[in-house]
Formats: structure tokens, C-alpha cells, sequence
């Protein structure tokens, strides 16, 4: 090929520059949404059922390496929850289940197409519903933002694209890539974390989770709070997949007071938590 | 020869880059959103402490008036509101799509999982083992998606919020 045709024309750069300027212009921890990712959700049923048998693999897999909390009621009380956040979801097509791990960690997972952890020491530190429904909402909104699927690697064909490839070809090389994206997706959850902005806009989306559903918008800014003071290697966990607590209180305030979250006297339900929660 | 090389590049470039530019900017002016959240008020000012004016089923389109940071201002059946850009998107809600539908019957799920451990082999690693470490729990899995409450159970769960 000749080297010549390769290179952009000025008109094309001009456009370029335009869009990363767009793009490099959003501060770095605002709590606000990424318009390029609200703009861009044109997804098919067949890259939806992808993300959906996807995400019921990385699940399972979640699941091979914790056990499950052996405590039907207190599993059903968090599924009530979470539904009842999910409801305000904007993604009516998925089916959301939570699930409560045993685990020694502080911390709370989702995989893509609606699977929703929390472990039994993250419910422990809390002290009502409302903060429950935070955390859970905080999750929703990352699976809601589909941050997984487009943290994954998947070809040059764009995660969407790669991921309905995958599920569908039944070649050797496609068997290697599906069984790495499941590695990565997995290496993102335990260990490398998602983008600063993805956690930060899954709180944003998360308070607004909330407040849509009639819970009390200010409870994740409390319970973050508790963890951040709790001292404990538990919130040494937390803050490695996620950024620094005092960007996210910071972020959050600026939002609740935008908002106009702040003083609407929603429900906590403290006391409903406690008797469904403690044996 | 060369020049007119040159400016059918300039010519195609600048096409291309407007076309971008306008793409974008149809993008940016969408006139329409539809609710997709089951909850998505329309309020009388930007902000979740003002007075709701409606609430629009799920799948409703609004017609767009302006936008303020996370606010849209819309036409709701000739009111005229501020809804959340959280609540809403600019593609219709779309059909539910469930596990089910993807499900792979006994022999499949078997074969994929061999097909799993055979990617697995290739890179090293032996039966049941990612190279994250641990295997897959189908079982518990089940366990977790038979856990979704009765629509008449979440109903009366939800009360003590919707009472407001």
C-alpha cells in the first residue's frame, strides 16, 4: 500500500481534533454521564442475549470460586430489593437476580446481562434498606451502562460485535477468545477494577436509582462513609477496584446538591432491615 | 496529475470529516427520547425536589425542548417538563430477553463446557480451570435466577415507598 494514502487529510484531522477535544473536555471526576455513551445505544436482540448468556457465564463463574450465603430468607429479602431498585433500570429488556456471597471481603459485584453479588460482610457494615438498595443500585448501573462489556477486549470489531461472535462461533480460536474475555471480565471485577469515570457514574446513576424508586438518595454517600472510616483491610479492598473514597463523597455531594436531592425525607427502613437481615 | 491526486484527497477528506460532523451533531440534537425506566417523573424544574407534573409509561416518546447537564426539558402531551437523561434513552425500550431464550439444552451446556475445557487445554490449563482460577458453578447459579420474587409479593414490598 502506498504509504500516502494512509495519511489523513487535514479536513478529516480538523474533525478528529473536534471530537477529542469534545471527548477531553469532561472533567475527569465529574459525576456527570459520558454523552458519546448515552448516544451510542443502538444494541440488536442478538448482541443483548450475547451480553445476557455472557454475563451467566462470568456468574457461574463468580460462583466457582464463592459459595452463595446459606440463608433463603435473607436471599429473598435482598432480591426484593433489588428488584424493586431495578424497576427504574433503562434496561426494561433484562432480567436482574442478586445474590448474597460468603466472602471475607467488603464488596459487591455484577456481571454483565443483570447478575448482581454483594457479600455478607458488605451487608453486615450496613444499617438500613436504603443503603442495601444503594450498593445494589450502584451495580445496576454498571450493568445498565453495559461498563464490563465495553471494558472487554474483544477484537476490532467493537465488544458488542465481539461478544455476539463469540457466543455464536464454535471455532477453536473463538472457544480461546470466549474462555480469556471471561478471564478478563473476572480479572476486572477481583482485581483491576472498571474505569474511575464507570464507578463514578454508577454512583451518579445509582443516587438517581434511588430517588426514582423511593428510597433515600443520600444512603450510598452514608455507607461509603462508614466503610471509609470503618479503617479496616476490608476498605483497603474496596478502594482497589474503585477510586479514592473522598473523589466519590466529593462527586456525590456535587450531585445530591445539583439535583436537588438532598432533604426529601424518603424512607430508609431501618427496622424492616434489621428484621429481615439478623437471624 | 499529482495536484488533482492531491485535491481529490482534500475533496474526499473534507467530505468525509463534514459528514462525521454532521452525524455528530444529528446525534447531539436528538428530538426525541423514550422513557425507558418504569419510574421516570416529569417534573417542573430540573431538580428531583420539584413539584411532578407526570409520570409517563415506560416506552412514552418526549419530545425534547432544551437540556441542562443531566436534565432534559420535554413536551409531554402539551406540558412541559424536566426528565431525568438517566431515565430515558433515545431507542425504544425493547423486548425482554431472558437466559431462557439462550439456554443451551443438557448435551450443549456439556459440549460448551468442553469446548471451555479444550481453550483451556490449548493455553495449559487443565479440566475445569480458568486461568483466573476456579471453575464454573451452573448449580448455585440456578439457585440465584429461581430466587425472583411473585409480582404480588414485590407489590406489597414496595408499599412502604410508593406511600409517600
Amino acid at each position: 500500500m502506498d504509504p500516502r494514502t494512509c495519511t489523513l487529510s487535514p479536513a478529516l484531522c480538523l474533525s478528529l481534533a473536534l471530537l477529542l477535544s469534545a471527548c477531553a473536555s469532561a472533567p475527569p471526576d465529574d459525576y456527570r454521564p459520558r454523552l458519546s455513551q448515552q448516544l451510542e445505544e443502538t444494541l440488536t436482540p442478538a448482541d443483548i442475549q450475547a451480553e445476557v448468556d455472557f454475563g451467566r457465564h462470568v456468574a457461574a463463574s463468580i460462583l466457582g470460586r464463592m459459595d452463595g450465603l446459606d440463608n433463603d430468607a435473607v436471599q429473598r429479602y435482598v432480591n426484593l430489593v433489588g428488584q424493586t431498585v431495578a424497576r427504574a433500570s433503562r434496561r426494561p429488556e433484562l432480567d436482574f437476580y442478586f445474590y448474597v456471597l460468603e466472602s471475607d471481603q467488603v464488596n459487591a459485584y455484577a456481571a454483565p446481562g443483570g447478575y448482581v453479588f454483594i457479600t455478607r460482610p458488605a451487608l453486615a457494615l450496613m444499617r438500613d434498606e436504603s443503603e442495601l438498595a444503594a450498593v445494589l443500585a450502584h451495580e445496576i448501573a454498571h450493568v445498565d451502562q453495559r461498563h464490563i462489556v465495553r471494558a472487554l477486549d474483544i477484537g476490532a470489531t467493537g465488544s458488542d460485535a465481539g461478544l455476539a461472535q463469540l457466543m455464536g462461533g464454535a471455532s477453536e480460536t473463538t472457544r480461546v477468545v470466549f474462555d480469556q474475555a471471561v478471564d478478563q471480565a473476572l480479572s476486572i471485577l477481583f482485581e483491576k477494577g472498571l474505569e474511575r469515570q464507570d464507578e463514578l457514574e454508577a454512583d451518579a446513576q445509582g443516587a438517581i436509582l434511588l430517588a426514582s424508586t423511593g428510597y433515600d438518595p443520600g444512603a450510598l454517600r452514608r455507607y461509603l462513609d462508614r466503610v471509609h472510616e470503618s479503617g479496616t483491610d476490608q476498605h483497603a479492598e474496596l478502594s482497589g477496584t474503585h477510586p479514592p473514597f473522598d473523589v466519590r463523597l466529593a462527586a456525590l455531594d456535587r450531585q445530591l446538591h445539583d439535583e436537588g436531592l438532598t432533604g426529601l425525607d424518603y424512607p430508609r427502613l431501618a427496622e424492616r432491615f434489621r428484621d429481615r437481615t439478623q437471624p | 496529475m499529482i495536484q488533482t491526486s492531491s485535491a481529490r484527497r482534500w475533496l474526499t477528506g473534507l467530505c468525509t470529516g463534514l459528514l462525521i460532523s454532521l452525524l455528530m451533531s444529528l446525534s447531539a440534537l436528538a428530538d426525541e427520547v423514550f422513557v425507558l425506566s418504569e419510574v421516570a417523573p416529569v417534573l417542573d424544574a430540573p431538580r428531583f425536589n420539584a413539584t411532578t407534573l407526570a409520570e409517563p409509561p415506560k416506552g412514552t416518546a418526549l419530545t425534547i425542548l432544551t437540556n441542562e447537564n443531566n436534565w432534559l426539558q420535554v413536551d409531554y402531551h402539551g406540558q412541559t417538563g424536566w426528565v431525568s437523561r438517566w431515565l430515558v434513552g433515545t431507542e425504544p425500550p425493547q423486548a425482554k430477553v431472558t437466559h431462557l431464550e439462550g439456554e443451551l439444552d443438557a448435551d450443549e451446556v456439556r459440549l460448551r463446557a468442553s469446548e471451555v475445557t479444550t481453550a483451556g487445554a490449548i493455553r495449559g490449563l487443565s479440566e475445569g480451570e480458568t486461568e483466573f482460577g476456579g471453575g464454573t458453578d451452573y448449580a448455585e447459579l440456578e439457585r440465584m435466577e429461581g430466587l425472583q420474587p411473585d409480582p404480588n409479593e414485590l407489590t406489597e414490598f414496595q408499599r412502604p415507598l410508593t406511600a409517600r
